[in-house]
């Protein structure tokens, strides 16, 4: 089974007054698992929810394989999904639910036998079909959700926020599962969620909304490396990337209280940017860094996550090594100026020419 | 500040609740009471004396082969009627719920025909399904004789039974409304998806999953069809033509108030009570087998 593209083109839609979404304009490649970003009220579900024909559109048009869809009902699109609290039919039992779009389809008995056996195989669900969902835990009914959408092999698999009733553990499972599911079935697969985790492992593309306008749609690696703008870049990454006012003047950067800073890039005049920098970037203990007060220290086990404070900004750090700390002590931070990225304060925008577009 | 609720003391809660007792005590338990009372007694020919008579009154009843007649009309007007009512106001929900914009005007419009009383409804349905004045005057001038409710006792029935439902659809409409809407739309959005329009949605996802509240009113509407439905006999058919109408509960009203045999018709009104009973019973039973097997409990 192969995927089909989905074109959106100048979508809008309201609730009231609010505009969710604002004339968006997004593609998605056939067989390609895209992760719809963002947090919550972005519009990222009424995209989802519109895509599948749940919700109107008020303006522009949805095509799904070349064919607009947007005046379609939801049945006639070809889309399977898997909802947030998976909405499994309580009165059925697991293979009436797998089974009945299959039923619905006009599909024989013995091939939906066979589809719903296949699906069962796939997620481990052989010996659960005779149950009713009451009867499940929480990870079980949600891979009968899946189940159910995968049974059809439809030509788009949607997923809204699938993962988010389930505990920690179970979710990183689901996800490794999800992505192997993908790559077998070969879907066009659009998954929402508000997990930043989520859609960098997951995602072949990720599309990150804010406020019902794409802030960037790329792979998740030039998302953390090469966001577009401050929102981007203060979103992805655990913790997310710092942000420090400064002046840019020449060859150099000045931070207030902290010192100046080699730039790679060449300001013809000084102005005012906000330098954005990764925490696991920053190296600790550079002799002439930038000066910093230590205010706080989180073990992880693996790493550290160090809390300083330059002037009155605060900025986080990785740190790897075993060396100890005290509250207070004054630390010289290197920031390599290949990670660097500059920002208009004014537009959130990033500054062009900071020279590693490439990096990725 | 105290946040409970509970009253402490006994008098005060007693003193709440008293209005509620008295009005069960005087409107239930003494006219129960009195029925049973009478049931086993029998009033002297000039009314000097009353003789306990054990289960004789019973006898009597049961002896009669007409009792039996009864039975049946009463069995399709009651089976007619819940069915006509459950449905017709599933149906009228279920448009109200596809049109939700539309659907608040109507949910106060359609709790209206609640408020008019049976006997009121028999007299203007009689008017209405006149042979001769009314809108089914015109059946008969076009095809003559075709409409006499009067003469024929399954068109008689129908009438009975549609004005028994007119009774109940407002009651029954409110409480599917509020059964449908109860449903998440998430599992319509996933039936929709599924491939499943409208009318398969109903009949696979929202049917089945208002069961307990059809249950309910199907039990409502059984109850008052058992008891509560001679008003609108008396008023249109009067148990006619020959005895064709003549449900039980109309059958004791008459022997009661009528022909003034106070045990015989109390003894009917007790059989009719158990026979409710039993029927309750057996709806219940077969609902919590069907909860059970789907794993609800």
């Amino acid at each position: 089974m192969s995927g089909a593209a989905i074109q959106v083109r100048g979508l809008c839609k309201r609730y009231g007054q609010r505009a969710v979404i604002d004339r968006l304009d997004l593609e998605f490649a056939a067989g390609a698992f895209t992760v719809v970003l963002g947090a919550s009220g972005c519009g990222k579900s009424t995209l989802l929810r519109v895509i599948a024909g749940l919700e109107e559109a008020e303006h522009g048009t949805v095509s799904i394989g070349g064919a607009d869809v947007t005046r379609m009902a939801p049945q006639d699109r070809g889309c399977a999904m898997v909802f947030q609290n998976y909405a499994l039919y309580p009165h059925m039992s697991v293979r009436d639910n797998i089974g009945y779009a299959l039923k619905l389809a006009g599909l024989e008995r013995a091939e939906r036998e066979r589809r719903i056996g296949e699906a069962a195989q796939l997620l481990g669900l052989r010996d659960l079909l005779e149950r009713k969902p009451a009867q499940l835990s929480g990870g079980q009914r949600q891979r009968v959700a899946i189940g159910r959408a995968i049974a059809r092999r439809q030509r788009v698999l949607l997923f809204d926020e699938p993962l988010s009733n389930l505990d920690a553990k179970l979710r990183h499972d689901m996800r490794v599962e999800l992505r192997r599911l993908h790559d077998e079935i070969g879907a066009t697969t659009i998954f929402v969620t508000h997990d930043q985790v989520e859609a960098m492992t997951l995602a072949d593309r990720v599309v990150l909304l804010n406020q019902g306008r794409v802030e960037q749609a790329d792979t998740p690696m030039a998302l953390y490396h090469q966001p577009r703008t401050a929102y981007v870049a203060g979103f992805i990454g655990t913790p997310p990337m710092n942000m420090l006012d400064a002046w840019h003047e020449g060859d150099h950067a000045v931070i207030e209280h902290g010192g100046r800073l080699r730039m790679r890039q060449h300001a013809g005049q000084a102005m005012p940017v906000v330098l954005g920098i990764r925490p696991e970037a920053i190296v600790l203990d550079v002799p002439g860094g930038i000066a910093a007060t230590l205010e706080a220290v989180e073990d992880l086990g693996s790493h550290r996550v160090v809390y300083a404070r330059i002037g009155g900004q605060r900025v986080l750090a990785i740190d790897s090594s075993r060396r100890p700390y005290r509250p207070g002590e004054m630390l010289c931070l290197g920031f390599p100026p290949a990670a660097i990225r500059r920002f208009d304060p004014a537009t959130g925008e990033r500054l062009p020419g900071d020279g590693a577009e490439t990096a990725a | 500040m105290k946040t409970s609720a509970r009253f402490h003391g006994r008098w005060m809660p007693l003193a709440l609740g008293l209005p509620q007792l008295v009005l069960i005590a005087w409107f239930f338990y003494w006219p129960s009471w009195k029925g049973l009372w009478w049931s086993l007694h029998l009033e002297c020919p000039f009314g000097h004396c009353t003789r306990f008579v054990g289960l004789d009154n019973y006898r009597r009843e049961l002896g009669d082969a007409s009792l039996y007649a009864s039975l049946l009309s009463t069995a399709v007007f009651s089976l007619c009627g819940v069915a006509l009512s459950v449905a017709a106001a599933l149906a009228l929900a279920w448009m109200v719920e596809f049109h939700r914009r539309s659907g608040k005007l109507f949910r106060y419009l359609l709790i209206w025909p609640y408020a008019v009383a049976g006997s009121v409804l028999g007299v203007i349905l009689r008017a209405a399904a006149s042979p001769g004045i009314g809108p089914m005057a015109y059946l008969n001038r076009l095809w003559p004789h075709v409409w006499q409710p009067h003469l024929d006792g399954a068109q008689a029935m129908a009438l009975v039974v549609a004005a028994f439902a007119w009774t109940q659809i407002p009651f029954d409409f409110i409480v599917l409304v509020a059964a449908l809407r109860s449903i998440p739309a998430d599992y319509l959005a996933a039936a929709a998806i599924d491939g499943a329009g409208p009318l398969r949605r109903l009949l696979d996802i929202q049917i089945p999953m208002i069961r307990p509240q059809l249950f309910f009113v199907a039990t409502m509407n059984l109850v008052d069809s058992i008891t509560n439905s001679f008003a609108i006999v008396d008023t249109m058919t009067q148990g006619g033509p020959g005895g064709a109408t003549g449900i039980l509960a109309y059958r004791a009203y008459r022997d009661g108030f009528v022909g003034l045999d106070l045990s015989g018709s109390s003894a009917l009104s007790m059989l009719l009570m158990l026979l409710l009973l039993a029927a309750i019973a057996a709806q219940f039973a077969a609902m919590e087998r069907r909860a059970r097997q789907e794993g609800f409990r």
